[in-house]
């Protein structure tokens, strides 16, 4: 079974979207659409009460599209702009409940790395950098991660850097919950106390190939069962949240890995 | 009509600007960053400095490539959708600068912390990273819970270089509105800042301002410099004046890394 990057990228939106939950307000960076297209889905789809703040601009009707456009055309689609500094106390308050990260690496702990691989004084690969990676896993109640390209080097058993770390803050009050899951392109991993955990399988991938492409141990529960493919409602919301599959950007192209995905 | 001293060139301004000092530059990712007031900088031949941005791309590129860098402290430095800075990653990997990357909280959080004039901000933010722990800030007890936070310590640059819409000759600095996203982080620098330096599109008279008084984001008293620099901020956008130059930032990318290809003369 082959599989397209529009399909891996379907899925994935649609996987993150299904851990959306009542009463979240989920903040997505930037150059992030698959995040921003899983948070407009879930609002389509079954958590109509859900907020999306992105670039500034709150709940922004009209699909992805429109989050991009600059602020003086989104007259009449936003209720209103947050300044960033206040959006940065809404994260640390704990007002904003989520966010979707897409780190370079992660690992069984849920260590996120968006900042180099090898040293810092001579790196052999330097990425754009964080932003606010090391920051959201130790105050958000929750991090959900998501690597379009599953293999060992991107979930290793443990990152070349820890830009964030995944075990989250825990005070009197607040208390943050790290980074509890990721989506790839292949399954998705929950982490649980240090450990990662098999949830689901997606269709066109297996127990074993999910196992051969992790760099650290997986458990795989009795009950792990297929991610189920978008269902009528949640191709719908796409087509309607991103029409022009913005979200395929974030996918690389499969020439010459189609192998690795077919059955 | 008095001497207004606050207006200047750009060679006036870059002269203010000394070998070694800790300059922030404004501006995010693509977004109004003060391309001409960098030309004038590297013009002017300046060294060692110590640069500071919240999310870098085209100026960190220039600077890196007139090698008047000693280090680059931000969130982020990259092209956005245009992928990687190759200056940038070029000079990280060659140790040809120090690479003091920050976490969002760290830097956004020591700027607010010198702008409210508090000897530390205490947060929960970047608790077990290893981008914290380069700056090797100390920990402080929340007096009344226990808990323990970061404590991020002022961090106030010597000078904070923006490119805004327009402004008066007194100072008073205009954006356009509703302003763009990240539009604060400009006016927390200045507010951090020790020296503040604003290029714009135009300077406008002070009776302008006050017809657009909603307008108005720093005030006249928090700026020293205003240098009039139409498409200053070019290709980088500056709204509502023009938008990002794709096509310049293409071609910089195609070229490899070319500055000869940001060269505002050549485009004018």
């Amino acid at each position: 079974m082959t599989v397209s990057r529009g399909e891996i990228a379907d899925l994935m939106a649609v996987a993150l979207a299904r851990m959306v939950v009542a009463g979240d307000v989920v903040g997505v960076g930037l150059g992030t659409p698959i995040a921003l297209v899983a948070a407009m889905v879930a609002r389509q789809t079954t958590q109509h009460g859900v907020h999306v703040l992105a670039g500034g601009a709150l709940d922004v009707s009209g699909g992805v599209e429109s989050y991009l456009r600059d602020p003086r055309d989104q007259r009449g689609l936003t209720p209103g702009f947050v300044p960033h500094l206040d959006s940065m106390d809404m994260a640390e308050r704990q007002a904003m409940t989520l966010q979707f990260l897409r780190p370079a690496q992660i690992d069984r702990f849920g260590n996120l790395n968006t900042s180099r691989i090898g040293v810092r004084s001579a790196p052999t690969a330097r990425f754009s950098g964080g932003l606010a990676t090391a920051d959201v896993p130790t105050l958000l109640p929750r991090v959900i991660a998501y690597h379009p390209e599953h293999r060992p080097r991107s979930l290793p058993a443990r990152v070349d850097w820890i830009t964030g770390s995944g075990r989250g803050w825990a005070g009197k009050t607040l208390k943050a919950g790290g980074t509890v899951a990721v989506v790839t392109d292949l399954a998705v991993i929950e982490f649980v106390e240090g450990h990662g955990r098999v949830k689901s399988i997606h269709p066109w991938s297996s127990a074993s190939t999910v196992g051969e492409n992790t760099g650290f141990e997986l458990s795989l529960p009795e009950d792990a069962l297929p991610t189920p493919e978008p269902t009528s409602d949640e191709l719908e919301a796409l087509e309607q949240v991103d029409p022009r599959r913005r979200r395929d950007e974030e996918v690389p192209d499969r020439t010459g890995r189609d192998r690795r995905v077919t059955s | 009509m008095a001497p207004n001293p606050k207006v200047v060139d750009a060679s006036r301004a870059a002269d203010t600007v000394h070998d070694g000092e800790t300059v922030y530059f404004g501006g995010t990712v693509l977004d109004r960053k003060p391309m001409e007031l960098t030309r004038a900088l590297i013009g002017a031949g300046r060294r060692d400095l110590d640069v500071v941005t919240f999310a870098g791309s085209l100026e960190i590129e220039l600077l890196v490539a007139a090698g008047s860098v000693r280090s680059v402290a931000a969130a982020y430095v990259g092209l956005g959708r245009f992928g990687p800075a190759p200056r940038y990653v070029a000079g990280v990997k060659a140790g040809r600068f120090d690479d003091l990357e920050y976490s969002e909280w760290s830097l956004l959080g020591r700027l607010r912390a010198a702008s409210m004039g508090i000897p530390f901000l205490p947060t929960r933010a970047g608790t077990g990273s290893e981008t914290l722990a380069i700056h090797d800030f100390a920990s402080v007890a929340d007096p009344y819970s226990g808990d323990t936070y970061v404590a991020l310590p002022p961090l106030q640059p010597d000078i904070a270089l923006l490119h805004a819409w327009r402004a008066s000759p007194s100072g008073h600095v205009q954006m356009a509105s509703p302003p763009q996203h990240l539009w604060d982080v400009d006016v927390l620098a200045a507010r951090a800042a020790d020296r503040v330096i604003v290029g714009v599109d135009q300077i406008v008279s002070e009776e302008a301002i006050a017809s657009t008084p909603e307008h108005t984001r720093i005030f006249g008293f928090e700026v020293d410099m205003v240098v009039e620099l139409p498409r200053g901020s070019w290709p980088t956008s500056s709204p509502p004046q023009h938008d990002v130059d794709e096509g310049a930032i293409g071609t910089y990318v195609s070229s490899g890394g070319e500055p000869g290809t940001l060269d505002l003369a050549r485009h004018s």
